[in-house]
């Protein structure tokens, strides 16, 4: 492997073993979001990758199962950063209105073809994750300009 | 000599801690164990005067152990062991009636000092955190919204500011009408503002 290759299974290596770390202690303890802020936190520390994460309306934890869902499809989208994008930036947003939770995740790499790189990129995955939720995702991108990735899901109260 | 109970499941790590305890004559471990379960018994039986548990632990981890504890006796003086330095952390750890944090990059002489500090009725929370609370506290809620905006909101924010419709944004920004439309959305949402006319306004007085 050349030494970028080796770099590269290093960081995702480091997103692994971070989120075993973390699916283990901080998520089931704390919650989706002090989860989601180490992550990043630990992604950015020894990268030149900047994450900022905003939040807003998000009371408690929601249904555990669930956030580890969510966790989990932001652990995909970062390795898809990780592995084709080349991006400098990845910000992420979780706003809760009116039942409604909206994730949005968007990085400005290189950005992809909606049509045909789809199902390649693990994508389906996600999608399977999110259909016992009733979640919805969106993808916003195309060659040359970022990726924007929507998702919306009904929350019910616990 | 104060009876200190410990609940960490790395072994080198509690071993290098009881010899470093053991040089002083003004703490005692009466009891180790390296998971929550055997610790909750144990403490039961022993009664110590201060619990040092470490969060990570298999079975049953150090928040859940504390809560039991603390449900059985609210004064039971607990303090935790962390490797992590999220305030959101030691939050909830002060709901739940923690009275000390420690960090493990933290060095012995401040976690015997807050073992000391506990044992006499005090509290001790790393101060870095507690900075990063009250920060957090005293935050007017108005500022509260506005730091919730993301980059990208902000952006959003800016081109309502200057009167572009959706379909002037998305061509703008290479986004589609969608991702504009959630945006503005989630900047309604989060700015507790409506109508269109109010978002312009708001951007133009924040100086967008």
């Amino acid at each position: 492997m050349d030494k970028s290759s080796l770099l590269l299974k290093d960081a995702m290596d480091e997103v692994r073993r971070i989120s075993h770390d973390l699916s283990s202690g901080v998520l089931v303890n704390f919650g989706l979001l002090p989860a989601l802020r180490e992550l990043g936190q630990s992604i950015s520390n020894g990268s030149s990758m900047q994450f900022d994460i905003t939040a807003f309306g998000l009371q408690g934890k929601l249904e555990q199962s669930l956030e580890i869902q969510l966790y989990r499809i932001v652990q995909e989208l970062i390795a898809n950063t990780l592995k084709h994008a080349n991006a400098q930036h990845i910000s992420i947003d979780l706003t809760m209105n009116e039942g409604q939770l909206c994730l949005t995740y968007e990085d400005d790499g290189t950005g992809f073809n909606t049509g045909h790189t789809a199902e390649g990129i693990g994508l389906q995955n996600i999608n399977s994750r999110l259909e016992p939720y009733s979640g919805q995702l969106v993808i916003d991108s195309a060659p040359g300009r970022g990726s924007t990735f929507i998702i919306q899901l009904p929350i019910n109260p616990l | 000599m104060i009876r200190l109970y410990l609940a960490e499941d790395h072994q080198l790590f509690a071993e290098g801690l009881m010899a470093l305890l053991s040089v002083h004559k003004d703490i005692d471990i009466i009891g180790h164990a390296s998971n929550g379960v055997t610790a909750l018994q144990q403490i039961d039986a022993l009664q110590p005067d201060v619990c040092l548990i470490d969060i990570n632990m298999p079975e049953m981890d150090g928040i859940l152990l504390s809560e039991k504890l603390l449900k059985q006796n609210p004064k039971r003086k607990i303090l935790i062991l962390s490797t992590y330095s999220n305030p959101e952390f030691v939050r909830n750890l002060k709901t739940l009636g923690v009275r000390g944090f420690v960090l493990k990059s933290s060095g012995f002489d401040v976690l015997r000092k807050s073992i000391l500090l506990l044992h006499e009725g005090a509290q001790w929370f790393e101060p870095e955190i507690e900075e990063l609370l009250l920060a957090e506290n005293f935050e007017p809620q108005d500022a509260d919204r506005f730091t919730a905006l993301s980059r990208r909101e902000l952006e959003v924010l800016s081109l309502i500011g200057q009167g572009l419709t959706g379909n002037q944004m998305a061509e703008k920004l290479f986004l589609s009408t969608h991702t504009i439309e959630t945006h503005r959305k989630n900047i309604q949402t989060k700015l507790g503002i409506r109508s269109t006319a109010a978002l312009i306004k708001y951007a133009n007085e924040r100086g967008l």
